[in-house]
C-alpha cells in the first residue's frame, strides 16, 4: 500500500483493476449467459476439437518430460519451515502428511483452474460453459500435480538403485530417440496429407494432428489425450462421455503417490530451510534467487586487464551462462541448419518438413524479437541486486548499461540469426506473397541486410526492461507479497503494451529512413539494389536510436537512488 | 582524503543524515559509530557515490564526487557488510574482472601478495558457493584493494571472520593507513574502533554529536582518562549528552 502512494505504481494498480473489471469479470458474466454459437466455434476451430487434442496432449507430454529430465533426485515435498518443525516430529503418519500436502496444494490447483478458465473463456471459442472448462482445468492441474509428486518418489527410488540424473537423462534420450525413430518410419510410409506449397495453414494443422496420432507417438499421447478431452467438451453430455478415462487417470495417480511414498522428510527439511534462507535474504535486500553454481566454468576468452570495460561484463555473463554459449556452438548449429535444410530441399517428398521448419523459425523468431525482452526479468533482478556494487565502480552510467545489455543482446542476436538462416534456406518452400517473398527470395544480399537490422533492433528492445528497472524498480523485485495481485497484473499489461508501442515507435524512424532510401534507390537503380541500400540505412538509424537510449539510461542510472527502492 | 561537507539525505519528511561534515586525511582511520538507524550506512553509501545525497558534497582525493564521479571512484573502495559476489566467478576470475574495471594492468602481480595476506592463495579456483562467510568477506576485500585505493570505506568488516582473520584484518587496516590511505570504518564493535581508529565520528538520529581524534573525544565525554570508547559512546549518545566540564571549571 505504501508503494501505491507513488503515482507510477498507482497507475499500474488501476490498470490491473480495470483489466479485471472489464475483461475478466465482465467477460465471465457475459460468458456465463452466452450460448455457444456455431459461427464463432467453427470459425475458431474449423476442424473440431478432436484435431486439437493431440496438440494439448503433446504439451502435457513435454511438461511431464521436463519434470523427469530436470527433476531432483531426492524426493522433496514443499513444506514451510514451520510445517517441518511442527508436523514432522508430531505423531502423524507419512500418509497423513502426504494427504495434508496434497490437500493444501489443492488450494493452488483450484485457484489456478479458476483463473485459467476465466482467461481462456474470452470469446467462448471452445463452446461448453465455464464450469466444464474449470473442471477440465482442475483435472489437468490435479493430475499433473499428483504426477509431479509420484515421479519425485520414483526418481528417488531410481537414484537409490543407481540411476542418477545423468544416467536418467541418457535413458530418457535413448527412449525418446527410439520413439522418434519408430514414429519417423511410420510417418514416412504414410501418404502425404495433400499438403503442397501454397496451401492454407489450416491444412497444416490437420496434417500435424494426424502425424501426432501415428504410432508409436500416438500411443504415448493417448493418456494425455484423455486428460485434455474433458476440457474441450462442448456440453455436459459430451463431458460425461469423456471424463471417465481422465478420472481413472487421476485416481491412478493418487494410488501411485500413496503406494510409492518414500522417506521425503529429510530432503523436504533441507528444501524448506533453503527456501526460508532465500526468502529471508530477499527480505533483507538481497534479491537474487539464482541457484548457486557448484562447478567452475571455463572463460569464453582471456580477459585482458585493459580495454573497453563493457566487454568485461560480457565475459563475466558468458561464464555464468556456461560453455554452450560460445561462437563454436553457434557455428555448429548454423552448419546443422544448412545441412538439414539442404537435404530436405533435395529429398523428394520431404518438402513439407522444410515448410514446417520455415514457418516455425519465422514464428519463433518474431515471437522472440517482440517478447524476448520480457523474459529478461530475471536478468533485471540480478542487475538490481548487484547495483550497489556496480555503482561503486569508476564507470559512467552508459558504460554500465552497455555492459549489462551486451550479453542478452549478443545471445539473442545470434539466436535470431539462426532463425533467419532457417527461414532464408526454407524460404523457397514457404510460398509467401508480395514484398516479403521478394525480400526473402532476394537472396543472401537481402538476408544480410535483415541480419544487420537484428542487433540494433534487439538492443533497442533490451533498453525497455532496463528502463523499467530504473523507472519502476519495485516491479523488478522478486517473490515479495507486493509482487502479486492486481498491481502485478496491471504492471504486466503496461509493460506488454509499452514494449509493443516502443517497438513500433522505435521502428518508425528507421522504417521512414529505410523507405526513403528504397524509393530513391529503386528509382535510380532498381529494386534489388534498393533493398540492399534501404536495410543498412534503417539499421544505421536504429544504431543511432540505441546510442541515444543508452546515453539517456546511463544518466538515469547515475541519478538512480537505490536506497529509495530497497 | 575524504571531505564530507554538509551531507544531507532526506526521504520525504524523514531525514536520514542531516548536515554532516567531517574530514579524514591520508593516514587517518575514522570510526563511524552510532546507534541503529543513526545514518552510518547511508553516510557511507553517499560518500561512495552509490546513492546521491539530497544536499552537500563529498570530495574523494580532491575530486568532487558529484561533478566527476568516475575520477573520484577510481580512488576509492567500498567494502559492504554483506559480501556481494558473482556466484559463477572463481576467486581469480573476480580479481580478473575487477582488474579490467579499474584498469589494473599488473593485477596478477598484485593479487599474489593480497591473497597470501588474506590466506586465500590456495582458494583461487573456488567459487563463492564453496567459500565460508569469512572467506567471502576476504574476497570482497581483495577485490577492493586490488587497485590500491587511496580512500577505503569498511562497513562492518569483521563480520564472519574467525579470531585469526580478525587479527589479520586489523593489521591490514593499520598497514593501509601507514601507506597513506584514508579509511572510514563503520562498526558496532567499539573495541575494534578503539584499537584501530585514530578518529571517531559519532552519529545519532542522522546528526553528528562528536567528531575528532579519539583522545579528544575521550576527554570531552569520559569520566576517567582511560575510559573505554564504549563509555564515551554511551555518554555521547545519551539525551542530552553527558559532557565532562573542562579542567579548572
Amino acid at each position: 500500500m505504501r508503494r501505491l502512494r507513488q503515482p507510477k505504481y498507482l497507475v499500474a494498480a488501476l490498470f490491473g483493476a480495470a483489466y479485471f473489471y472489464f475483461f475478466v469479470f465482465g467477460g465471465m458474466f457475459r460468458a456465463m449467459g452466452a450460448r455457444r454459437t456455431a459461427t464463432s466455434f467453427e470459425e475458431f476451430m474449423p476442424h473440431g476439437t478432436e484435431t486439437y487434442v493431440p496438440f494439448g496432449a503433446g504439451i502435457l507430454l513435454v511438461l511431464v518430460l521436463i519434470g523427469w529430465i530436470f527433476g531432483r533426485e531426492r524426493a522433496a515435498l514443499q513444506f514451510t519451515e514451520a510445517e517441518t518443525a511442527f508436523l514432522f516430529p508430531a505423531p502423524i503418519s507419512r500418509r497423513t502428511l502426504l494427504h495434508y500436502k496434497l490437500l493444501r496444494s489443492q488450494l493452488a490447483v483450484l485457484f489456478g483452474a479458476l483463473v485459467l478458465s476465466l482467461i481462456f473463456r474470452r470469446g467462448a471459442a471452445f463452446g461448453g460453459n465455464l464450469l466444464i472448462h474449470a473442471v477440465g482445468w482442475w483435472l489437468i492441474l490435479s493430475t499433473l500435480n499428483l504426477h509431479a509428486t509420484a515421479s519425485s518418489f520414483a526418481r528417488e527410488r531410481l537414484f537409490a538403485a543407481g540411476l542418477n540424473r545423468p544416467r536418467r537423462i541418457a535413458l530418457i534420450v535413448v527412449v525418446l530417440g527410439a520413439l522418434a525413430g519408430a514414429w519417423w518410419l511410420v510417418s514416412s510410409r504414410q501418404p502425404e496429407a495433400g499438403l503442397v506449397a501454397g496451401q492454407e495453414p489450416a491444412d497444416l494443422t490437420s496434417w500435424l494432428s494426424a502425424q501426432l496420432q501415428l504410432p508409436p507417438l500416438g500411443w504415448v499421447l493417448l493418456p494425455f489425450g484423455w486428460l485434455v478431452r474433458p476440457y474441450l467438451a462442448a456440453d455436459w453430455p459430451g463431458f460425461f462421455r469423456v471424463v471417465g478415462p481422465a478420472a481413472l487417470l487421476l485416481a491412478g495417480h493418487y494410488f501411485w503417490v500413496m503406494r510409492s511414498a518414500v522417506a521425503f522428510e529429510e530432503a523436504s527439511i533441507e528444501q524448506a530451510a533453503k527456501t526460508a534462507q532465500i526468502l529471508d535474504r530477499m527480505r533483507r535486500g538481497g534479491l537474487t534467487v539464482t541457484r548457486t553454481p557448484k562447478k567452475k566454468k571455463p572463460q569464453p576468452f582471456p580477459l585482458a586487464p585493459r580495454g573497453w570495460v563493457p566487454v568485461a561484463f560480457l565475459w563475466k555473463s558468458l561464464i555464468g551462462l556456461g560453455p554452450w554459449y560460445r561462437l563454436r556452438t553457434w557455428l555448429v548449429l548454423a552448419a546443422a541448419i544448412v545441412a538439414v535444410t539442404t537435404w530436405l530441399g533435395h529429398a523428394p517428398g520431404y518438402a513439407v518438413y522444410l515448410k514446417v521448419i520455415g514457418v516455425l523459425s519465422m514464428s519463433f523468431g518474431l515471437y522472440l524479437l517482440v517478447l524476448g525482452p520480457l523474459f529478461l526479468r530475471r536478468h533485471m533482478i540480478v542487475i538490481l541486486d548487484q547495483l550497489e556494487l556496480t555503482k561503486s565502480y569508476p564507470l559512467p552510467g552508459w558504460q554500465i548499461i552497455v555492459g549489462e545489455l551486451l550479453t542478452p543482446a549478443v545471445v539473442m542476436t545470434f539466436v535470431e540469426w539462426l532463425f533467419l538462416l532457417a527461414v532464408v534456406l526454407a524460404g523457397g518452400s514457404l510460398g509467401l506473397k508480395g514484398q516479403l517473398h521478394f525480400l526473402l527470395a532476394g537472396g543472401f544480399g537481402a538476408a544480410a541486410g535483415i541480419a544487420l537490422l537484428v542487433p540494433p533492433l534487439i538492443a533497442l528492445m533490451m533498453c525497455l526492461p532496463v528502463a523499467t528497472l530504473l523507472y519502476f524498480p519495485s516491479w523488478s523485485r522478486p517473490g515479495s507479497a507486493q509482487h502479486g495481485g492486481i498491481e502485478a497484473i496491471g504492471q504486466s499489461m503496461i509493460l506488454m503494451i509499452g514494449y509493443v508501442l516502443a517497438l513500433l515507435l522505435g521502428l518508425l524512424p528507421a522504417a521512414v529512413a529505410g523507405g526513403l532510401a528504397w524509393f530513391i534507390t529503386n528509382a535510380l537503380v532498381g529494386p534489388a539494389a534498393a533493398i540492399t541500400v534501404a536495410l543498412p540505412v534503417a539499421s544505421g538509424l536504429l544504431v543511432f536510436e540505441v546510442a541515444a537510449a543508452v546515453w539517456g539510461l546511463g544518466g538515469a542510472l547515475e541519478r538512480f537512488d537505490l536506497s529509495r527502492e530497497t | 582524503m575524504i571531505e564530507v561537507c554538509g551531507l544531507t539525505k532526506r526521504y520525504g519528511d524523514f531525514t536520514a543524515v542531516r548536515e554532516l561534515s567531517f574530514t579524514v586525511r591520508p593516514g587517518e582511520v575514522a570510526g563511524l559509530v552510532g546507534p541503529n538507524g543513526a545514518g552510518k550506512t547511508t553516510t557511507l553509501r553517499c560518500a561512495a557515490g552509490i546513492i546521491p545525497p539530497t544536499l552537500g558534497s563529498v570530495r574523494v582525493a580532491g575530486v568532487d564526487l558529484a561533478t566527476d564521479p568516475v575520477a573520484a571512484k577510481r580512488h576509492l573502495a567500498f567494502l559492504p557488510d554483506e559480501p556481494k559476489l558473482f556466484e559463477h566467478l572463481t576467486v581469480e576470475q573476480h580479481l580478473n574482472f575487477v582488474a579490467r574495471v579499474y584498469g589494473v594492468a599488473d593485477w596478477r602481480d598484485r593479487a599474489g601478495p593480497l591473497l597470501a595476506e588474506l590466506e586465500m592463495d590456495d582458494k583461487r579456483g573456488l567459487l563463492p558457493g564453496e567459500l565460508s562467510r569469512g572467506m567471502k568477506q576476504k574476497l570482497v576485500i581483495a577485490c577492493g584493494l586490488l587497485h590500491a585505493p587511496k580512500v577505503i570505506f569498511f562497513d562492518e568488516p569483521l563480520t564472519g571472520l574467525d579470531p585469526g582473520g580478525i587479527r589479520r584484518m586489523k593489521e591490514t587496516m593499520r598497514r593501509l593507513a601507514r601507506e597513506g590511505a584514508a579509511l572510514i570504518l563503520s562498526s558496532h564493535l567499539l573495541s575494534l574502533l578503539d584499537e584501530v581508529c585514530t578518529h571517531v565520528v559519532i552519529l545519532k538520529a542522522g546528526e553528528k554529536v562528536a567528531d575528532g581524534p579519539i583522545p579528544d573525544i575521550r576527554a570531552r565525554y569520559a569520566v576517567q582518562p582511560d575510559a573505554s570508547l564504549e563509555d564515551v559512546f554511551f555518554r555521547a549518545t545519551e539525551d542530552p549528552p553527558v559532557l565532562e566540564p573542562p579542567p579548572g571549571a
